[in-house]
């Protein structure tokens, strides 16, 4: 009625909405002290290497002004990188570079980068131009990912990822966000990225929603979204499980990309995932938080045995 | 106890004592529910001008008196550098400003009275005790007897010998008073043959100056009134319109032959009125009536505290309103502001611009603002100075709207001031970056929603009624901090959670 839906439904479906979010999964999982080993993307690599987990590779952190001097040194022999600053947020500031032309580089555009474009841009990093509150922050230098080709056809420019939420260590909901014309080749729902959503148990799509409404085809390329599947699933929700790890906070959402050679690497984990995934599953969160809850209260599991369990026992809800 | 229970437990409390207290306040001390009748205060300001010579002065004013029924606050006195206050001298009251060292030149004092009449007055206490008849010589004497004379002639009596004294008086060729009149230029004098007059014929009356209660009187200078003993009270005469003043629409600063002011170590004193009327809530009389009676609830509460500072607060009381507005739309609605209280503080600058006045202005300048920011963006400036940018610029929008709206005509223009320009220039940077990183869309869906927020909270704020009520029973803020702290504990589905998942039901 109205375009409205009834409550009583939404909840009969397990739909988890924006108050209980916030005040219980939230409030209740992840304490704030936790928050810095996930906004600050340094900290987050940091933690992923103690704790063995694949990222795309750090080459080297600005972190002082000196630094930025010493930069056409240290990138001498490198033609594919990016820069991000640690604390940045919404994709502001990640400067990607693909190629090289004798002292300067190039954009996946095809446009020249100078050495002095570079230092300003990190520059500008470090006095915080890119940070949140504009506190200052370091620049983070990584190996740029060697995207697979296993998505060919299912994006309109930009490489898709994987979100999954992972409530207490068990991965309970998965999606890949595909960038679209209308989005302007960002994967961000609001502005028209398709969003589908993926079996926990077999990495296969299971229906797909842009603008919040159900599609079937990729409105820009025309592949048949149902036959999206993601390569190496298991190890992409073990990945995803391991922020549980690396984190300690009880609700989180794991970005993972698919390295061509490496496979699954951890991209970012955020303590505040979105509810959209909800809609691209067409499932609601609930039963399935419920039971992951019941599960980490009840026993210890490893990685492995979770995501099996996962796989077994969520994944049908 | 976990934090559920204690959040029911807390709220319980919150909600049994606010209203508790509200029918206390009702019940027993005889509060009105509503606060929707109005009374009327006239605001005095007493304006004291002088060329000081140098060295001491020392000034002071005859204080008003209040008359029976009335209620007279002597209010707040801008005169910086004097010290002030209230003195009292052989039976009488003076508001007195002194300064050991003020410099030559022109100065200024201030005094402001508030006076609202609760019930209309009559003033029947000090009756005249003995008439002097005055010893008249020579003309006036002969004067006299011809005016007395021709009274019982008309076979005149009471408040009709005051007229037709008053109406000789105002009459230079009067065939009686003429003569007496033009020796007798001064106005005091004149009334003081006429008071003489109407000794003779038994009746008391002396001479009082005070200010007329007529809205938005400016600059007035102090009026003679004839305070006459007539039908077992005292009644006011008008000598310049020949009629009774009622003692609500005349204020009587000084009476018979005390000065009205002094001024020592000055010259060129004079002194003027400004008279403003203005409409209040009136449940002042219910306050006053549980003051007296000491009551707990009254006496250590917002009505102990002098006028000035009541009105500050009365201010504060509405800004959990606002709070209010912001928390319902925000978490059970789902609109989407941007930064969270905001729209309160366009809200309070609503509430001095008017709605649509305030909703133009505030587009005219985040406008304006997001143009001018948008061309910052290109110059990759760092956070602070990018700010600060846009703070000079949104000051530079100010100067150009109340300049350009005041040569055009529109004064309400140069109302933009009381927008709070720090909050708009926050306001500017942050939209600006949501227009870069999200696109326009969501601008307009935040912009529109602190303005749908503001627009809500203004409507709510603004009305007197709600106003007066939250002055009259500041307790109802137990069961507003209920109602927010349970809608912080809400974990229920927002509006905007059944419109976004609705497609979810045809799945």
């Amino acid at each position: 009625m109205f375009g409205l839906a009834s409550p009583s439904r939404l909840h009969a479906l397990g739909i988890v909405g924006m108050n209980k979010r916030n005040f219980v999964y939230i409030a209740q999982n992840n304490p704030r002290h936790l928050y810095p080993r996930v906004d600050d993307k340094l900290k987050t690599k940091m933690l992923c290497a103690e704790h063995d987990v694949a990222v795309p590779r750090l080459m080297g952190v600005c972190s002082v002004q000196r630094h930025v001097n010493q930069l056409p040194e240290f990138l001498a022999n490198d033609s594919q990188f990016c820069i991000k600053p640690a604390k940045g947020s919404g994709g502001k500031g990640i400067l990607v570079v693909t190629g090289r032309e004798g002292d300067n580089f190039l954009k996946p555009s095809g446009a020249i980068v100078t050495q002095e474009d570079v230092a300003r841009h990190v520059s500008n990093t470090l006095s915080g131009l890119y940070s949140l509150g504009g506190k200052s922050d370091v620049a983070v230098i990584e190996e740029l990912v060697q995207f697979t080709d296993d998505f060919e056809g299912f994006s309109f420019e930009g490489v898709p990822d994987v979100r999954v939420i992972v409530y207490q260590g068990y991965p309970v909901m998965a999606m890949t966000r595909l960038s679209t014309r209308a989005s302007d080749g960002k994967a961000n729902l609001h502005q028209g990225a398709v969003g589908v959503g993926i079996d926990i148990a077999t990495g296969r799509a299971l229906k797909a929603v842009q603008h919040a409404r159900p599609i079937t085809e990729h409105p820009d390329t025309g592949r048949t979204l149902n036959e999206l599947v993601i390569p190496r699933w298991d190890e992409v929700l073990e990945l995803a499980a391991k922020g549980h790890e690396i984190t300690e906070l009880g609700y989180l959402g794991a970005d993972i990309v698919l390295d061509r050679d490496r496979g699954p690497l951890l991209l970012e984990l955020n303590a505040r995932p979105g509810l959209a995934i909800q809609v691209a599953n067409g499932r609601g969160l609930e039963p399935r938080i419920q039971i992951a809850a019941e599960q980490a209260a009840a026993s210890r599991r490893n990685v492995h045995d979770r995501v099996q369990f996962a796989k077994e026992h969520i994944a049908p809800l | 106890m976990n934090a559920h229970r204690q959040i029911i437990v807390l709220v319980t409390i919150l909600v049994i004592t606010g209203f508790s207290m509200i029918a206390y306040k009702h019940l027993v001390l005889g509060f009105p529910l509503l606060a929707s009748d109005s009374e009327t205060v006239w605001n005095i300001e007493s304006r004291l001008n002088f060329d000081a010579v140098g060295g001491p002065v020392k000034a002071r004013l005859s204080l008003p008196s209040a008359v029976p029924g009335a209620e007279l606050l002597h209010g707040s006195n801008v005169s910086s550098g004097f010290d002030s206050g209230v003195k009292r001298e052989d039976g009488l009251n003076y508001f007195e400003w002194s300064r050991d060292d003020a410099q030559a030149g022109p100065q200024s004092v201030f005094l402001r009275n508030e006076i609202f009449f609760r019930e209309s007055p009559s003033v029947t206490s000090n009756a005249p005790t003995t008439l002097d008849k005055p010893s008249l010589e020579g003309v006036a004497a002969q004067v006299q007897a011809d005016f007395s004379a021709s009274i019982k002639e008309r076979g005149i009596q009471g408040e009709l010998i005051v007229l037709e004294v008053l109406r000789e008086l105002n009459n230079p060729a009067s065939k009686h008073l003429g003569v007496l009149l033009r020796d007798n230029k001064q106005r005091s004098e004149q009334l003081q043959l006429g008071i003489d007059l109407l000794a003779m014929e038994g009746i008391t009356a002396t001479m009082v100056r005070g200010v007329q209660l007529v809205d938005r009187q400016k600059d007035r200078t102090a009026l003679f009134m004839l305070k006459v003993w007539l039908d077992q009270q005292w009644k006011l005469y008008d000598p310049r319109e020949l009629q009774h003043v009622g003692w609500d629409e005349f204020i009587v600063f000084q009476e018979g032959k005390n000065a009205l002011f002094e001024v020592e170590g000055a010259e060129n004193s004079s002194l003027t009125f400004s008279v403003l009327r203005e409409q209040r809530a009136a449940f002042m009389t219910a306050v006053e009536d549980a003051n007296k009676d000491r009551s707990l609830l009254v006496d250590f509460s917002i009505y102990s505290l002098p006028v000035a500072q009541q009105s500050t607060f009365k201010l504060l009381l509405l800004m959990p309103l606002g709070a209010l507005v912001v928390v319902i739309l925000r978490n059970l609605v789902g609109i989407r502001t941007s930064g969270t209280f905001m729209p309160i503080l366009i809200t309070l600058a609503f509430l001095q611009t008017g709605l649509l006045i305030g909703l133009a202005l505030f587009l005219m300048v985040v406008g304006t603002g997001l143009i001018v920011r948008s061309y910052l963006t290109r110059l990759n400036l760092l956070l602070v100075p990018r700010i600060a940018a846009v703070l000079v610029v949104v000051i530079i929008i100010y100067g150009a709207i109340g300049i350009g709206g005041h040569k055009l005509g529109f004064e309400w223009s140069l109302s933009v001031t009381v927008f709070p320009m720090i909050i708009l220039s926050w306001t500017i940077e942050r939209m600006s970056i949501l227009w870069d990183e999200e696109g326009p869309h969501e601008v307009f869906i935040q912009g529109g929603g602190s303005l749908l927020t503001a627009s809500l909270a203004y409507v709510l704020m603004s009305n007197q009624i709600v106003a007066d009520s939250v002055f009259l029973y500041p307790e109802a803020l137990l069961i507003l901090l209920a109602i927010i702290i349970g809608i912080g504990s809400y974990s229920g589905y927002r509006l905007s959670d059944l419109r976004r998942f609705e497609p979810m039901e045809r799945y």
